[in-house]
């Protein structure tokens, strides 16, 4: 497995929980999401995989869109915000992810923390 | 690019996207070429960089209308980070024989004699098509009392009458065909039995 691929696994899961956090912190259209996103640097999503995944979240019920006429925009914008399912599923997330975290930095050790050379 | 022309190109790409979202509901098919156009609109203006290179970033209409299908994104990156790595071919199977050692000599001398039959069948049909009296199935004796004299490529003219005609060409590239296949296939099945030193867990 090259680095690339267990790259775009390892952003997989994380773009979800990333996505439903910010909504949940900003109601937000898409560009809006994918610079507050990147503005925290840890994570990388695409142009290309930002509205599909907002689509599926939708469909599945966790966010909810709704058109605006913004008056700087010459067209109108689609803000999505977290439903309470949503909500619900973000808090189970976070937890399973802060049990992740602890885990992963325990097997990781000292590897975690060393300066890399 | 001129504004006419950019403009252009987004509402062609809106075009395919739309055509390639046809199965998906007319409400959610509109919003999604809504909040294309928007994102590629808003992206254009604030960046320097053009709709062609905004429209780049999302790929082509028929691969990005795929990831808003349900599971589909996610069925092929999988399926893509699992894909084993490719079959070799009958050609590679040969060559392992070939450098196998003594070991695999008796086989290879099979395979080689069932794939030289098979060349044989192709040559016969390609001599039928290029010089039909010298190939054929002859058969000799009176009507009714017929019986085998030749089948296969004779540079002198036979006895009897050549009974199979023009039909020899399809019959002798499907005995071919089948010759070859069933060769390949008997070589792979020996080799799932049998791996090759190095690729069993290769992939882990």
């Amino acid at each position: 497995m090259d680095l690339n691929a267990w790259k775009s696994q390892l952003r997989k899961g994380a773009a979800e929980l990333a996505v439903l956090a910010t909504l949940d912190r900003h109601e937000s259209y898409g560009l809006d999401l994918l610079d507050r996103i990147h503005a925290s640097g840890g994570l990388e999503l695409s142009e290309g995989s930002i509205y599909p995944l907002l689509n599926r979240l939708q469909k599945e019920g966790k966010i909810r869109g709704r058109w605006v006429e913004d008056p700087e925009a010459a067209h109108p914008r689609k803000y999505y915000a977290v439903t309470d399912e949503g909500r619900a599923l973000l808090a189970e997330m976070l937890a399973e992810w802060t049990q992740f975290e602890a885990g992963m930095r325990q097997i990781l050790g000292a590897e975690a923390v060393r300066e890399p050379r | 690019m001129s504004r006419a022309e950019a403009s252009g190109r987004l509402d062609a790409y809106l075009a395919r996207l739309d055509a390639a979202l046809a199965d998906v509901p007319a409400e959610e098919r509109r919003d999604i070429l809504l909040e294309t156009r928007g994102h590629v609109l808003e992206q254009t203006g604030r960046t320097n960089r053009g709709v062609d290179a905004v429209l780049a970033e999302l790929g082509a209409p028929e691969e990005y209308a795929r990831r808003f299908r349900p599971g589909q994104d996610d069925a092929e990156e999988a399926a893509a980070a699992d894909e084993p790595a490719p079959r070799p071919g009958a050609l590679h199977d040969l060559a392992r024989l070939a450098t196998g050692g003594w070991k695999t000599l008796p086989l290879l001398f099979v395979v080689a004699f069932w794939y030289a039959i098979a060349l044989m069948w192709l040559c016969v049909a390609v001599l039928k098509l290029l010089a039909p009296s010298t190939v054929g199935y002859w058969m000799t004796g009176p009507e009714g009392h017929r019986r085998f004299s030749f089948i296969g490529i004779s540079p002198e003219p036979r006895p009897g009458t050549e009974v199979v005609g023009y039909a020899l060409v399809p019959i002798a590239l499907l005995l071919a065909l089948v010759i070859h296949f069933a060769v390949s296939r008997g070589l792979r099945m020996l080799y799932a039995r049998w791996p090759e030193p190095g690729t069993r867990g290769e992939r882990t």
